[in-house]
């Protein structure tokens, strides 16, 4: 998992040195989005196909928004119509894993063909600017005496992504990760206010969501679960610099139907790496604040298989499955 | 302060702003009538276009003129088809649609638009007179707090406990809070209630509950009844398309707009509150402050239940600016999109904006007046023919109302399942009418359903117990608010009875 | 007005009634993690709360005795559960039918189709016999609206009939082009 992060990074940093509008790679693209129009799915496969066309990498990209059982149905829909779905390519994210390993689809997202990931963006530990935890050990030190008294609010469903990054701190801390006062809140944006208000004592949420607000000082982020410090944050540091080796990366990337031809699949890993060295990924990746993680085909695979092993004994262990 | 609004200004005093103002309140007003379409979807789909235009202020007030439309747009589906295509207008049909029925269509729209543009106006001057100091105020809200606001809107079903309806109110309220229990919430792992159907795993739309509870048994009952067809539509063609407001119900209104937008404004101000809660609690606070007669009308036709939600709503929907624009946190799904917008133009948001980049937060608040002047400006004229919509042929407008509905909920989603549930809900909708069980509590309860057992949930793993209820003085004096929205109308007409029982008794 | 006991109105609470039972019956099924059940606020709290009040109101509406109604009292829904007899129930059930079909014939039959099949249809029933005038009014509206929902906000909607899907409502005979 280290190794791929770091690499994919280093791609990212280099990827500002642009080929200028490359040629045509792939005829066209249809997106399938499982949720309705406006939402995360939503706006990652219709950045990543403007980027496409605009950049001339992809002659036309068509979008179908199909909503249901979470997500399910788009999979589902791919699965029973792999035969006419070569051209179509799927947004998906993290909770995939996660909703896959609670049985809530039909199918695994192991049955799809995996193509690549995208983007993503790490987690973070955050607290209010005038709290008094300094660092994780501070936080630590709280949770250690009464984790009743530290309530970390979260953006996601208890037992979801946010809850388990707070979970997986404590655990790679040697606490009992079972005992974490977790409030869910309906979106990133009100767990914050709830951080500001003193309702939460800490916040588990995106590097992104936080970041523009502790660099105002208006919150302290007292670890990231990246590698390494990251060169957009220099100041932020990593969890496991602070001795507690909890990395995780919530990643969005893309998945066509099972049975997909090698060609095929070697063409749309490699449209999907090569614009994002292009100007026009730069605008609609920096239009939504993304941090270009590409991580293409097998490694994509086996990046999941690791995610997914290290989500289950998690989860397991949290008694969340 | 006045230099900085004069910096908005001459920023946003050029043509082609105007002109963009102009495309973008027309583009909004079309496209929010769509249900399904709100004006968060209409933002979403108009970023790309309004980043393409280069200047930030330009293109802040493009979106700030497809806001304030798309919110108006949903206000006139309605009120001329009670079918309401966003949350925030729900409240807006309760007295509107009322009022397009007894063929004052026009009238209705204009109380609307001017209530609208007051709400937005007043809310966009306090926005630029005490947006600091209402930021520290929005931080004292917790969970808490949002739990007893809640249950004050929830008193607004008050409106449709007529005598001998009270038990039927509370029983729809009650309806309407398990089915918001359906599939999967933010609060826990799993989804409820789904009886195995994964289409429920997403809980049941807003837009398949509301069109089959409101517009579909409206259509449905003109499919039924021709008598009352033939009637309506020929003979008050004049009416339908008569915008003008009598100076009575100006006066009626005045207050209302005064009040709403000041309380609308503070509820949206709160990041975990917003335009639907500022809309319901307007609703229950005006009938409870309207007269015995005048509270009577509320759920009928009242201009006063109709001006007081649209005023509510708008100012809100500018007070949730506040958060967005002071501490970086979006306080609602159309902030959190216009918050790309701006990341989008190079701008972050938060305590360092008005001293970094003056431009674009004077800007945004200049874009406000602009867009709600421009808005009342094109729409007034427009209202006669957008109200001539209800004087086509039923046997064109019944069709198209069924289609709209339909469309509503598959507009985007692509998902048929839904209909067939929306289909479902409506025949069980219509029957719930002829047995007279009032309908809007469903939806009430519905949508605060979540919000209720969010905020109560987190309260409780918060403080362990349910001792916050009268230890947190806001969240007390709040459900005292509410319990005085149930009791005090109950109080005053018992009182109004008796004064009549003893004027007949000496009569006699 | 003579009222029998046994109203609309009574049948339809007794019926909520037993839903709310149901509904309390599968609160105590609801599938809950190790962490959740040792929470005050479980997922079932709330359903429970709510699911018990849900059947004591809607018994109480069942079984309290009608009030005898006062002259010039009104009713919240004034005059919807009068004349019901008189109603057109046919019609009723065929824009049922109507709506049924179209939801199922929308994506295998496409949008155009469909709703121009569907609003023709819809106003054929309602006797508007000019076909000459409705098709040509009616296909350049669900035209207009299909260009502007996918052409110009981008949002995908199946246009056009969809053999694949068609093949499958009808039984396999009819995929042979898929």
């Amino acid at each position: 998992m280290k190794k791929f992060l770091v690499g994919a990074f280093a791609l990212a940093l280099s990827g500002s040195a642009a080929l200028a509008g490359g040629h045509q790679q792939v005829d066209s693209i249809h997106f399938l989005i499982p949720g309705g129009a406006g939402g995360g799915w939503d706006g990652t496969a219709r950045g990543t196909g403007e980027a496409l066309t605009k950049s001339g990498m992809v002659g036309s990209a068509t979008y179908e928004n199909m909503s249901g059982g979470g997500g399910g149905k788009a999979i589902g829909y791919l699965i029973e119509n792999a035969g006419s779905s070569e051209g179509t390519l799927m947004v998906n994210s993290t909770p995939i894993v996660i909703r896959s390993l609670q049985g809530v689809f039909d199918y695994n997202f192991t049955d799809l063909t995996m193509i690549a990931g995208t983007i993503g963006d790490y987690a973070a530990l955050v607290v209010g600017k005038d709290s008094s935890v300094q660092n994780f050990a501070d936080l630590l030190a709280i949770y250690n005496s009464n984790p009743a008294d530290l309530a970390i609010a979260g953006g996601s469903v208890a037992g979801g992504m946010d809850h388990l990054v707070a979970a997986l701190a404590f655990k790679r801390a040697g606490a009992d990760a079972t005992q974490v006062n977790y409030l869910p809140f309906d979106a990133g944006g009100e767990a914050l206010a709830a951080l500001l208000s003193g309702e939460a004592d800490a916040l588990s949420t995106g590097l992104g969501e936080a970041i523009e607000l502790a660099k105002q000082g208006e919150v302290r982020i007292i670890g990231v679960t990246a590698p390494e410090r990251l060169a957009d944050a220099p100041d932020v540091p990593t969890l496991k610099e602070q001795g507690v080796d909890a990395q995780f990366v919530n990643w969005r990337g893309f998945f066509a139907a099972p049975g997909l031809s090698d060609e095929k699949r070697a063409a749309y890993i490699k449209v999907l790496g090569d614009v994002q060295g292009t100007d026009e990924w730069e605008a609609v990746r920096a239009r939504n604040g993304w941090v270009n993680i590409y991580n293409p085909g097998d490694e994509f695979t086996s990046f999941l298989q690791t995610q997914e092993a290290e989500i289950k004994a998690l989860m397991t262990e949290l008694g969340f499955l | 302060m006045l230099e900085g609004l004069l910096t908005g200004l001459a920023a946003a005093l050029s043509f082609k702003a105007i002109a963009m103002v102009v495309v973008g309140c027309l583009i909004g007003t079309f496209i929010g009538m769509l249900p399904g379409l709100g004006p968060m979807s209409i933002i979403a789909i108009m970023i790309p276009f309004a980043v393409s235009l280069g200047d930030p202020t330009t293109s802040l007030i493009m979106l700030a003129g497809v806001y304030y439309g798309a919110v108006f747009g949903g206000s006139t589906s309605s009120i001329l088809i009670n079918a309401p295509g966003v949350p925030s207008t729900v409240a807006t049909s309760f007295d509107g649609y009322p009022l397009a029925r007894q063929g004052k269509a026009g009238k209705a729209l204009t109380i609307a638009a001017v209530s609208s543009f007051a709400g937005g106006t007043i809310g966009a001057i306090l926005l630029t007179l005490f947006a600091s100091p209402l930021a520290e105020f929005a931080k004292t809200f917790w969970s808490a707090e949002y739990f007893a606001l809640m249950v004050a809107g929830l008193t607004a079903i008050a409106a449709f406990a007529g005598r001998g309806q009270v038990l039927k109110a509370i029983l729809m309220v009650l309806v309407g809070l398990m089915l918001a229990t359906v599939g999967q919430g933010a609060l826990f792992n799993q989804a409820r209630f789904t009886m195995g159907i994964a289409d429920l795993e997403s809980g049941v739309g807003f837009v398949t509950l509301i069109m089959a509870l409101f517009a579909l048994p409206e259509a449905l009952f003109l499919v039924l009844n021709p008598k009352k067809g033939s009637q309506a539509g020929d003979g008050q063609d004049k009416e339908i398309k008569d915008l003008r407001i009598t100076g009575e119900e100006a006066r009626k209104i005045a207050p209302v707009i005064g009040r709403q937008s000041i309380l609308g404004f503070l509820i949206g101000v709160m990041p975990g509150a917003g335009a639907t809660i500022a809309s319901f609690i307007g609703y229950a606070t005006e009938r409870n402050l309207a007269s015995s007669e005048e509270r009577a009308e509320f759920g009928r036709g009242s201009v006063k239940g109709l001006s007081a939600p649209e005023t509510a709503n708008n100012a809100a929907s500018t007070g949730s600016f506040v958060p967005m624009l002071t501490l970086g946190i979006p306080g609602s799904g159309t902030t959190a999109i216009l918050l790309g917008a701006l990341i989008a133009l190079g701008v972050t948001p938060g305590p360092a904006l008005i001293d970094k980049n003056p431009e674009i937060f004077w800007g945004v608040i200049v874009s406000m007046y602009i867009g709600n002047v421009v808005l009342l400006i094109l729409n007034l004229p427009l209202i006669p023919y957008i109200a001539k919509l209800l004087t086509v042929p039923r046997a064109y407008l019944i069709p198209f109302v069924l289609f709209f509905s339909l469309m509503g909920a598959y507009i985007g989603q692509n998902n048929a399942t839904e209909l067939y549930l929306m289909i479902g809900l409506a025949g069980v909708a219509t029957l719930l009418r002829f047995a007279d069980y009032p309908l809007p509590p469903i939806i009430i309860g519905f949508i605060l359903g979540v919000m209720l057992e969010d905020n109560l949930g987190r309260s409780l793993r918060k403080f362990r117990g349910l001792d916050w209820m009268w230890e947190r003085p806001v969240t007390l004096g709040l459900l005292i608010v509410a319990v005085l929205f149930i009791l005090v109308p109950l109080f005053s007409d018992w009182r109004a009875r008796q004064g009549r029982a003893k004027q007949t008794a000496q009569g006699d | 007005m003579a009222s029998r006991w046994f109203t609309l109105e009574r049948a339809i609470a007794l019926v909520i009634f037993i839903i709310a039972l149901a509904y309390i019956n599968a609160s105590f099924h609801i599938r809950m993690l190790p962490f959740e059940l040792r929470q005050p606020f479980k997922p079932n709290t709330f359903p429970l709360a709510i699911g018990i009040m849900t059947a004591v109101v809607a018994f109480l509406v069942a079984v309290i005795p009608p009030r005898a109604t006062q002259a010039g009292e009104e009713k919240a829904v004034a005059g919807d559960a009068e004349g019901w007899r008189d109603f057109d129930w046919k019609r009723f059930f065929i824009f049922f039918g109507l709506m049924i079909a179209y939801a199922t014939f929308l994506r295998p039959a496409g949008f155009l189709l469909s709703t121009v099949s569907f609003l023709v249809l819809g106003s054929l029933v309602l006797k508007e016999y000019r076909l000459w005038m409705s098709v040509p009014i009616i296909v350049v509206l669900t035209f207009g609206l299909w260009y502007l929902v996918t052409q110009i906000l981008g949002i995908y909607m199946p246009a056009m009939p969809n053999s694949h899907l068609l093949g499958q409502m009808f039984g396999s005979a009819a995929t042979s082009g898929a």
